[in-house]
């Protein structure tokens, strides 16, 4: 069986939303100074690199991530290429790509062709889940939507209305999927977020498994 | 057991997964020198923001963890972090022995692996071996917590190595530590995540495992990280289940 790492690395160079800070590390032990082992204190935000939204996030009153049904994140799912997708992938474009009946779509768009994930600097421009796409998921069922860059938001919709259709209709989101190596097709998923309690989101270590080819 | 991914999806329809981690939460037990979980809010919704989004610090060791090579060892091949350890290591079969009878100050001893063997079956490359103390029961956050950083016994150096010799892929425990309290010397730490045998600490609900199950351990990819908060899980037939 092979294995695919779709997570975008935890480090100071993680690219962040604006305006929220890169994770940061002090070393409180090191072998390098005679201490018997190395550890390291992190600060990070909950939406750091790959990760999980929790329905708290944007919908007062909703689950936090410790009550996420890990089923959701682990089991069959389809990596969609919607790598031809100009702005924000559109309802057509789901149409077209014939993706009802999956449970759990990742979304493969220009931001993976671009690597965006892995250049240093935010990028305003990247393709998000426009607000008829995200009306479009709830209507077919999907349980669970993953995206390749940090949000599955249009940067533009200040009132961020593709989060509120999705949560509200209780879809799990990951956000931060590193899906540049990955083609489509049928994988079996694993994504699993640290168990933080009360938190709106926890990173993830997310893969891919398939029979090796 | 999960040599190609369409068993694995065959498997996903009448097992179940059970989480073997504890919840993170602010005054978890913690090694005492380690930085404890913290949370600070960066935006709410109550506040007139968009959305509800909090920042946290934490030790790489917090709650139930995995340890990568370089925590122990300081140079050589085996000196790498969190994000360099092999996924495929971390996906397998787990062997689960409970061995609750040991209390305070006391060694898992290669004996006890070996009679473990005779019974459910021999451990095998690649396996992960979860051992089960019972500490878990300890595990309370605030004050009452303290019990569960007293005494915890751990694996000898012998059952490492014998482990090591097995080429097992993990070897968890649910106590804070693969060494007993008050080691100094850590043998169990340098035997196995010197021959890039990673290690998971504090895990729970071992309980409810059979004596073999499918396993994952994901750390966080954390870049030359020492060690991740790791979200553990297996898959337990559905009659297997006691909960």
């Amino acid at each position: 069986m092979e294995i695919i790492d779709i997570t975008a690395p935890v480090s100071p160079r993680s690219v962040m939303w604006p305006g929220q800070d890169a994770p940061s590390h002090e070393f409180t032990s090191h072998t390098d100074r005679g201490d018997p082992n190395t550890v390291s204190r992190w600060a990070l935000s909950a939406h750091t690199g790959t990760h999980v939204d929790a329905r708290m996030h944007f919908i007062p009153g909703g689950w936090p991530m410790e009550e996420l049904d890990l089923a959701r994140c682990v089991g069959p799912c389809r990596v969609v290429d919607l790598t031809h997708v100009d702005g924000h992938v559109g309802r057509a474009d789901l149409e077209a790509a014939g993706v009802a009946g999956t449970a759990r779509l990742l979304l493969k768009t220009r931001n993976s062709e671009q690597r965006l994930l892995e250049r240093d600097g935010f990028e305003e421009g990247y393709a998000a889940i426009s607000l008829e796409a995200a009306e479009y998921l709830v209507e077919i069922g999907a349980e669970t939507v993953g995206v390749d860059y940090l949000s599955v938001e249009p940067f533009e919709d200040g009132e961020f209305r593709t989060h509120h259709v999705l949560l509200g209709e209780d879809v799990v989101l990951l956000e931060g999927l590193a899906l540049a190596d990955v083609g489509p097709g049928e994988y079996v998923l694993a994504c699993l977020p640290i168990k933080l309690a009360g938190s709106d989101g926890a990173p993830a270590r997310a893969i891919l498994m398939r029979d090796s080819q | 057991m999960i040599d190609d991914a369409a068993a694995l999806v065959r498997q996903l329809r009448n097992h179940r997964w059970i989480d073997l981690s504890h919840t993170l939460e602010e005054d978890i037990p913690a090694w005492p020198t380690h930085a404890r979980l913290g949370r600070v809010l960066h935006e709410s919704y109550d506040y007139g923001d968009p959305a509800l989004h909090h920042g946290l610090t934490m030790s790489e060791h917090t709650g139930t963890h995995m340890d990568a090579p370089l925590h122990f060892i300081r140079e050589g091949p085996a000196h790498y972090g969190t994000d360099e350890i092999p996924l495929n290591r971390l996906v397998c079969r787990a062997a689960t022995m409970d061995v609750t009878g040991l209390g305070a100050g006391d060694f898992l001893a290669m004996e006890h692996i070996e009679a473990w063997e005779k019974e459910h079956g021999s451990i095998a490359p690649n396996d992960a071996v979860l051992v089960r103390y019972g500490w878990d029961e300890r595990w309370a956050a605030g004050p009452e917590g303290r019990r569960f950083l007293e005494d915890w016994p751990g694996l000898s150096g012998d059952a490492a190595e014998y482990l090591v010799e097995k080429g097992v892929s993990l070897v968890g425990c649910d106590t804070l530590a693969v060494d007993a309290a008050g080691s100094e010397t850590n043998p169990a730490h340098h035997a196995l995540l010197g021959n890039e045998v990673y290690v998971v600490e504090n895990l729970k609900n071992l309980d409810v495992l059979p004596p073999f199950a499918l396993f994952l351990a994901l750390p966080l990819k954390i870049k030359g990280g020492s060690g991740s908060p790791v979200r553990a899980v297996a898959l337990v037939p559905e009659e297997d289940v006691e909960v």
